[in-house]
């Protein structure tokens, strides 16, 4: 194997080790996605009473993707805004743009790390799922398609967040800025409510943004509400938002380097 | 008890200069908990355009339970934000420095840090109760004001006890933040009325964990609902809980031994 590659490896095994190191990180994970899943399933049974339909989805469905919602949400995150702040106020920085690795690469496999550990660490979500009695489709397309979304998805807003940390650069500080997005993302994403149940007004704003591949996308496929027919033009989409966004982003970052000062003596 | 007060003065100057030292940082943190709020609210206002109320309850009677949790959690977060990163402190050692001071550790622990995005979620909470109330017209007598005050700050009390007694379990454990994460995760179910759920449920959310006083009780009391004459519980309860994780917190802090030498 190349050495780059290897480099590359090391930090995809170190997020994994990291998010596995401590099993009492792992259960909370475990805990507060139940608490959302139950409070999603009782919410959502509750809105839609005796209906059948709203908003153009059957009930089932919109349980099923709420409860999915759940499972996805928070786990293609990638911290890369707040580790880059944390960096350059204590001066790691200058060990990171030591290293013979690109950073941006070197990041983005921590990150895809990470999203493997958290995703699997969730894995007994979906047995608490059928505990609701939401059905999982039985189709390896649409677990492929799901897949495939959430990786592309979760790509996506690895490179928004890096377009979003060359502020640090300026800054040193994202606290406020980090919160703000991951607020516009639950919204947007759809990890709070199914897009299909926004006004038009609001949905057309919601698709214009990169927010909803990494969990309405891939959510939507496994609730049954996006036909996996759907998938290749969703994924060519996804996949053009992830250049676009990674080129953008390079470009961003390479002239922030410009700024960075290296604190400590 | 003046004492106190001026302590916690000088304290909250400290605190704020440091702060202000940042101000757009200031302006920024406090601005990213509205908009957290915000974003929560409009989940609810989106699904609300679709069905007019969800059991009974219309998008302002929610938007009252949902502001009244808010206000209540911002007391926590402002005054004792400390309570989540006290395993840090036992850590690295610095927990000392709580303990050889001429004041009551847990008092010096809370009043080291002030937490201004708590401002954020209070100014948000505020404002959800306001809106609310004008929209389902609740009589504003000086009863009706004082009760909703009462309310919120028992609330608050509640939130605080629940963080204590679970971070004191750092004594024990070493890391405290995952356990109180995981109680304090479970204020989402206050969000909504609690006859949303089944039973069990509301009992834990009103006697175990009882977030329930916090926001659907006070709530129903000022909408002159069902279960609304609970909420008088509500403060004597929050005192309780603070006198018993007090007690577990001197417990806890009997067992401390200083991490290094």
């Amino acid at each position: 194997m190349p050495r780059g590659l290897r480099g590359y490896l090391g930090f995809f095994t170190l997020a994994v080790q990291e998010a596995l190191a401590y099993p009492l990180w792992y259960w909370l994970r475990l805990v507060t996605g139940l608490i959302g899943m139950v409070v999603a399933w009782f919410f959502w049974s509750a809105v839609y009473g005796g209906a059948s339909s709203l908003a153009g989805l059957e009930r089932d469905a919109t349980l099923r993707y709420v409860l999915l919602a759940q499972v996805f949400g928070g786990t293609g995150v990638s911290l890369v805004l707040m580790h880059t702040a944390a960096s350059l106020r204590d001066g790691r920085v200058a060990h990171q743009l030591l290293v013979p690795l690109d950073l941006q690469l070197s990041q983005y496999a921590f990150a895809v790390g990470d999203w493997v550990a958290s995703l699997g660490s969730r894995l007994p979500l979906l047995v608490a799922l059928l505990g609701f009695g939401a059905e999982l489709p039985g189709s390896p397309t649409v677990w492929l398609a799901t897949g495939a979304s959430f990786i592309v998805g979760a790509s996506t807003m690895f490179f928004f967040e890096w377009l979003l940390c060359c502020a640090a650069y300026y800054t040193t500080e994202v606290w406020g800025i980090g919160v703000a997005a991951e607020a516009v993302a639950l919204f947007f994403g759809g990890t709070l409510v199914p897009l299909d149940f926004m006004p038009p007004w609001l949905r057309s704003i919601a698709e214009a943004l990169p927010f909803q591949q990494v969990v309405y996308v891939p959510a939507s496929f496994l609730a049954g509400i996006t036909p996996v027919h759907e998938a290749p033009r969703i994924l060519a989409g996804q996949l053009a938002w992830a250049l676009g966004l990674a080129l953008v982003s390079r470009l961003a970052h390479a002239r922030a380097l410009r700024v960075v000062t290296v604190q400590g003596g | 008890m003046l004492r106190t007060l001026s302590l916690y003065g000088a304290f909250l100057g400290t605190r704020f200069r440091v702060l202000l030292e940042y101000r757009a940082n200031f302006v920024i943190g406090v601005a990213s908990a509205v908009v957290l709020q915000v974003v929560s609210i409009s989940s609810v206002w989106v699904v609300l355009q679709r069905v007019q109320q969800v059991k009974g309850w219309s998008f302002e009677a929610l938007l009252l339970v949902y502001g009244l949790l808010i206000s209540a959690r911002s007391i926590e977060h402002m005054f004792a934000d400390n309570l989540w990163v006290i395993s840090h402190y036992l850590q690295e050692g610095s927990f000392d420095r709580f303990l050889v001071r001429p004041m009551n550790p847990l008092f010096h622990l809370l009043a080291d840090r002030f937490h201004h995005h708590g401002i954020g979620n209070l100014l948000a909470g505020l404002f959800a109760v306001v809106h609310a109330w004008r929209a389902l017209a609740i009589p504003a007598t000086p009863g009706n004001i004082a009760f909703c005050a009462v309310a919120i700050a028992s609330g608050g009390l509640i939130f605080i006890s629940l963080n204590l007694a679970t971070a004191t379990t750092a004594f024990w454990l070493g890391l405290s933040l995952p356990v109180t994460r995981a109680v304090h995760e479970l204020h989402e179910l206050a969000k909504y009325p609690l006859t949303l759920y089944g039973r069990g449920l509301r009992l834990v959310l009103t006697w175990v964990i009882p977030f329930g006083f916090a926001s659907f009780f006070p709530a129903s009391y000022l909408l002159g609902r069902e279960g609304g004459s609970l909420a008088f519980v509500g403060p004597p309860l929050s005192l309780a809980f603070a006198f018993g994780a007090y007690q577990f917190w001197k417990l806890g802090l009997r067992r401390y031994s200083g991490a290094g030498s």
